[in-house]
């Protein structure tokens, strides 16, 4: 019986060659790890990579720190990794969004959709942060992860991943197009008088 | 008041992954659960990551036409021994040396002999669909240090964050396949090929820990094509990682002439002489076959093809760059 475990005990004994251990743990967290790389990848090719985000995970869970109760921010980190790895090397004819106008950054946002203008503002602004700001951006906002923890996924300290989550907004506000839009939006929700 | 992360928050809906994909997904892990617990390592051919995934579509028709361009003047390969000798009831091979591709042998020996110090300390390479044009794609920028730390980036600006934060995307595989190939340069050929079919693992790592394929145990016939897969792939990765460093070449090059299914080509590719090694692995991959097209003087990497029968060609071309670690990280391209 594994269901009163947490993640840190499940790959304990997964160590110890439990082997339906190390899936009670991915049965946890597969919808929010799904969600994850289709809104990065898209979902055929995050349909694609899962399984390999599993195999690599199960490959170096000796190495999880098991002071962690929760699971979940390591296997973000897991598939953050495959993802980069995976656009490292796919080759160019992949459908992949266009990347070449990017300042900077590795992750092509490869479902990008401007069917609505705020999201094709918000999409533009994303794709002009540095990469681990934006990063910590998306796992606080779309991933409901805590500062902290997104920046376990990242490998980065607490105090870093405050930084660089505060940097990231504050360069989404100064956006010019992203600025007008929240005036906008603002202007929507909280009409004035008169 | 709505701020950033409310909007952001609107973008957070996806097209979810279907049931069926977490169910593959999981059985997938579970082969590689079954395969650890396996008494003995079976490992499935490793595919190189870059000739992608499954999924992965068509080529352009303009790249197409160039990769047509390399144009086959000439057979002239050995006779080749049969890629199965060993494993269809003949003794062992061992105890006698691997045929040599006369071809191969030679160029290794032409290129040992060369004495070459390039400028720099680093080999800028750039990974595109064009045989002629050396302006970065979508596989972006590909930077080996002299010593095989790989560092990777889709821009400029990307790849000097990942050499400040001394992030070595090869996990030191580009060290171990240039050792190897260093090894082979220097005469030992039959030992650089053990070292060779390995140097893509990690000290340290199973090699069942890095496969996703089935656990079905492999043939004889599969081991032996997959040993050779991952000598291949493992000797075109130091080559393209150390393409400027003559031992490299001449090592890998020296490697591949001991490879009995690897076929040999006279080529031209944009208007220079190639020769183009082909190597296939049909127990294995089935039709797939993939081709490194290198300068017929130097063994200089010029491209990488990948046909599977009835899929488009994929097709990349290589363009290096002598640099200096210190100059890219301060952005002097």
């Amino acid at each position: 019986m594994t269901s009163g475990l947490d993640d840190a005990e499940l790959i304990a004994r997964s160590l110890g060659g439990e082997e339906e251990a190390f899936v009670e743990v991915v049965r946890r967290h597969e919808a929010a790890v799904g969600a994850y790389l289709a809104r990065r990848a898209g979902r055929d090719l995050a349909e694609d990579l899962l399984g390999e985000v599993w195999v690599a995970a199960f490959a170096s869970r000796a190495t999880y720190d098991r002071s962690f109760r929760d699971a979940g921010p390591w296997l973000f980190g897991v598939a953050h990794n495959t993802l980069r790895r995976h656009w490292r090397s796919s080759p160019a004819e992949e459908p992949v969004a266009d990347v070449t106008s990017l300042e900077s950054g590795w992750d092509p946002w490869a479902a990008v959709d401007s069917r609505v203008d705020v999201e094709s503002v918000l999409r533009q602004s994303l794709a002009l942060l540095r990469p681990q700001e934006r990063e910590i951006l998306t796992l606080v906002a779309w991933e409901d992860l805590t500062v902290a923890d997104a920046g376990r996924v990242l490998g980065m300290p607490p105090g870093t991943a405050r930084r660089y989550l505060h940097q990231a907004r504050m360069a989404l506000r100064k956006a010019p197009v992203m600025a007008a839009l929240l005036i906008d939006q603002n202007l929507i929700k909280e009409p004035t008088d008169g | 008041m709505v701020d950033e992360m409310d909007l952001l928050s609107g973008l957070k809906a996806t097209e979810p992954v279907r049931p069926h994909a977490f169910e593959e997904a999981r059985a997938v892990l579970r082969a590689a659960i079954a395969i650890e617990g396996a008494p003995e390592t079976e490992t499935a051919p490793r595919r190189r990551a870059r000739w992608g995934t499954p999924r992965s579509v068509g080529f352009g028709v303009a790249a197409l036409g160039a990769a047509a361009a390399a144009v086959v003047l000439a057979v002239t390969s050995a006779p080749a021994p049969s890629h199965n000798a060993a494993v269809s009831g003949q003794p062992p091979a061992k105890a006698a040396p691997p045929a040599r591709n006369p071809v191969l042998a030679q160029l290794a020996a032409d290129i040992t002999a060369r004495q070459a110090t390039p400028p720099g300390n680093a080999t800028l390479v750039i990974r595109n669909q064009s045989p002629t044009s050396d302006e970065p794609g979508a596989n972006g920028i590909d930077l080996y240090t002299d010593n095989g730390t790989y560092y990777w980036g889709f821009t400029e600006s990307s790849l000097q964050q990942a050499i400040a934060q001394r992030q070595d995307d090869g996990q030191g595989e580009f060290k171990r396949a240039i050792a190897a190939a260093l090894d082979a340069a220097k005469g030992d050929v039959a030992g650089a090929r053990t070292e060779m079919e390995v140097a893509n693992i990690a000290p340290g790592i199973h090699p069942r820990h890095i496969i996703y394929a089935s656990p079905k145990p492999l043939t004889p016939e599969q081991r032996k094509e997959q040993a050779d897969s991952n000598i291949w792939m493992n000797s075109v990765d130091a080559l393209i990682a150390a393409p400027e460093n003559v031992q490299v070449r001449a090592g890998v090059i020296a490697i591949m002439a001991t490879m009995p299914n690897v076929q040999v080509t006279h080529t031209a590719t944009a208007g220079q002489a190639t020769l183009t090694l082909a190597d296939s692995w049909p127990k294995l991959t089935g039709g797939l076959v993939e081709s490194l097209v290198i300068k017929a003087s130097t063994g200089f990497p010029v491209a990488l093809f990948n046909r599977d029968p009835g899929q488009p060609l994929n097709a990349t071309y290589y363009h290096a760059f002598r640099v200096t670690l210190a100059n890219v990280e301060a952005g002097k391209f």
